[in-house]
């Protein structure tokens, strides 16, 4: 037992307490959220200077190894991203503030335990803790009933995902008598034949493509997205989907190692649904919010390409696409929530005209979209490069084939976004003001979204250094 | 595993299923039959009832509810702690204190949000 490695996850539930009583002392809201970015920042220099540990403690629940620092790192970057995105929009939309900074940071802190776990118990607790967490703030817009809606439709189906999480994780404990990751990789080799091993691997990836929104567990991905504070919207679609495919590559490296072409033909499977539901439902969408929602889930296809092609060595490529996904759609968002600041409106329609009203918002929104689709050499194109490359060296050429037509089809709705920023006539020619705090946001993932595309090396090489440690 | 075989089991649900059935079924035969003023209340010899139960109640009982729920869940944690006290020993004494502790900063943090105020006069709407 080694209480010191566990100093960023104590500094961040403190951090999250400090900014609950500074939010009743204090009436500079605005302050709380400095407050709360420093202190990520903080936390965020304890994580990194965990990196090249790789050691475990509490009998094995706690692992802090590269892949955990890369992931809290992924989530604690999003989490201060997400923080500056919303000083403004908390300002004209949200009630509760320091509230709202504090439960971030509480969701933030499941996160990153769902990383660093190598137990299936305390994998539990820390997803528990994270979608509480996030059941919370997608109905932070009280008054709103969409937010409302949001908030109800995702507990009750975040319930049903646990309940199916938590029989799987049940199923796996009888087979192998124990809930730690690695004893379960031990045990579970000698029953891989049996139909009630398949069907607790089956339930507990089922449980967590609910998280990941995977086809067919997608359905509360849209309506959330949309009724949520946008904020909360890009935290969902970034750090909870990444948390959720953290879980799934430790379990299917650690826990269901032995059974790797079974869940290799269930993520093929899904991966192909997932992709080709997600593009084709994001073609007929007028809002933008669900429009990303289902890019959101088209994404998470993309990733069970690479979990399907998971192999020795094959998980680096999962990190990067994570990496750039997570600037990229930061970037999206930070710009989705400048229009709507300043003109209350999340219809694709209403972003006529926007290049001559707002060249720079236009600029930055479009290089993220443009990240989105995979054009070189910006981040995007270099995940799904990766992880289409990886399915193709492990053979699985028709399923690179599917998910190479789908990135074809995604031009198109992104495009149109495009289309109807540079092409069309602006109905209202007033600038859309975009105030400092989310001119720095996107401006840092726009030059992130280049930076990540043209400086790919040493990204690389951090990915596959924390994606060694699986095996 | 144990490879005891399963049909006892079977049989057993079977006979279950027969004596329950047959309970119902005979005394369903062989019974009388009552329909007098008394027979569709809830209560037979009770009190009549009056009104519907379908009463609105006031949000706050349920907010009161989830603030005992929270509070009355932790206790649980302390009884976790106070069956092995002396195992523990001081390290388990100061996670126990910072635990009640932070119990008692979300107590005060209530209090002051005007979250147990019964009367919604003194609570404060905060932007």
């Amino acid at each position: 037992m080694n209480l010191a490695l566990l100093n960023p996850e104590i500094a961040l539930v403190v951090l999250a307490l400090f900014v609950f009583a500074l939010d009743l002392v204090w009436s500079n809201k605005r302050g709380i959220g400095y407050v709360t970015i420093a202190g990520l920042a903080g936390v965020a220099a304890l994580v990194a200077g965990q990196f090249g540990l790789n050691t475990t403690s509490f009998s094995g629940a706690l692992i802090v190894d590269n892949f955990a620092v890369f992931f809290n790192l992924l989530f604690l970057g999003a989490a201060a991203l997400v923080v500056l995105a919303a000083l403004q929009y908390g300002e004209q939309f949200l009630h509760w503030r320091g509230e709202f900074y504090g439960v971030l940071l509480f969701a933030t802190f499941g996160m990153m335990f769902m990383a660093s776990s190598g137990d299936l118990i305390a994998i539990y607790v820390a997803l528990e803790t994270a979608s509480i967490s996030l059941y919370v703030l997608a109905g932070f817009r009280k008054h709103d009933p969409a937010s409302g809606e949001a908030a109800l439709k995702y507990l009750l189906l975040g319930a049903l995902a646990s309940a199916v999480l938590l029989y799987g994780m049940a199923l796996l404990y009888g087979l192998t008598g124990s809930t730690n990751l690695a004893a379960i990789g031990q045990q579970i080799a000698g029953q891989a034949g049996q139909p009630v091993t398949l069907l607790a691997m089956t339930l507990v990836i089922c449980g967590l493509g609910f998280k990941v929104a995977a086809v067919p567990f997608q359905m509360w991905a849209p309506d959330v997205y949309q009724g949520a504070p946008t904020p909360v919207t890009a935290f969902l679609s970034v750090a909870s989907k990444a948390s959720g495919f953290a879980v799934l590559l430790r379990l299917t490296t650690s826990a269901l190692g032995p059974l790797q072409s079974d869940w290799q033909a269930i993520f093929t499977a899904l991966a192909v649904v997932t992709m080709t539901v997600g593009n084709l439902a994001a073609i007929p969408q007028h809002n933008i919010k669900r429009l990303m929602g289902y890019s959101s889930i088209a994404m998470a296809g993309y990733l069970l390409v690479g979990m399907a092609a998971l192999a020795a060595g094959g998980a680096p490529s999962i990190l990067l696409f994570l990496a750039a996904y997570t600037v990229t759609n930061l970037g999206a968002f930070a710009a989705i929530i400048a229009f709507s600041n300043a003109t209350g409106s999340d219809e694709i329609d209403d972003y006529s005209g926007l290049a001559s009203r707002s060249p720079l918002l236009a600029l930055g929104f479009g290089f993220c979209l443009f990240s989105l689709i995979g054009i070189p050499p910006l981040a995007g194109f270099f995940g799904k490069f990766y992880v289409f490359a990886e399915a193709v060296n492990r053979g699985l050429i028709w399923l690179a084939v599917v998910a190479l037509l789908n990135s074809a089809v995604s031009v198109f709705y992104y495009l149109r976004v495009v289309k109807v920023m540079y092409l069309n006539p602006a109905r209202d020619t007033s600038p859309v003001n975009v105030p400092p705090s989310l001119a720095v946001a996107l401006a840092v993932t726009a030059i992130g979204v280049v930076v990540v595309g043209v400086g790919i090396g040493p990204i690389m090489d951090t990915a596959v250094a924390a994606a060694q440690v699986l095996r | 595993m144990n490879d005891s075989p399963l049909w006892p089991l079977a049989v057993y649900f079977l006979l279950v299923l027969v004596v329950v059935g047959g309970m119902v079924l005979i005394s369903w035969a062989l019974g009388q039959r009552h329909h007098e003023m008394a027979t569709a209340r809830p209560y037979e010899s009770g009190v009549a009832r009056t009104g519907t139960a379908r009463v609105r109640l006031d949000v706050k009982f349920y907010l009161n509810a989830v603030f005992f729920v929270i509070f009355d869940l932790e206790a649980a944690f302390v009884f976790a702690w106070a069956v092995s006290v002396r195992e523990l020993g001081w390290s388990g004494f100061v996670e126990i204190l910072i635990f009640v502790g932070v119990l008692l900063a979300s107590l005060a943090y209530l209090w002051r949000l005007g979250a147990l105020d019964w009367s919604s006069a003194r609570r404060r709407p905060r932007r």
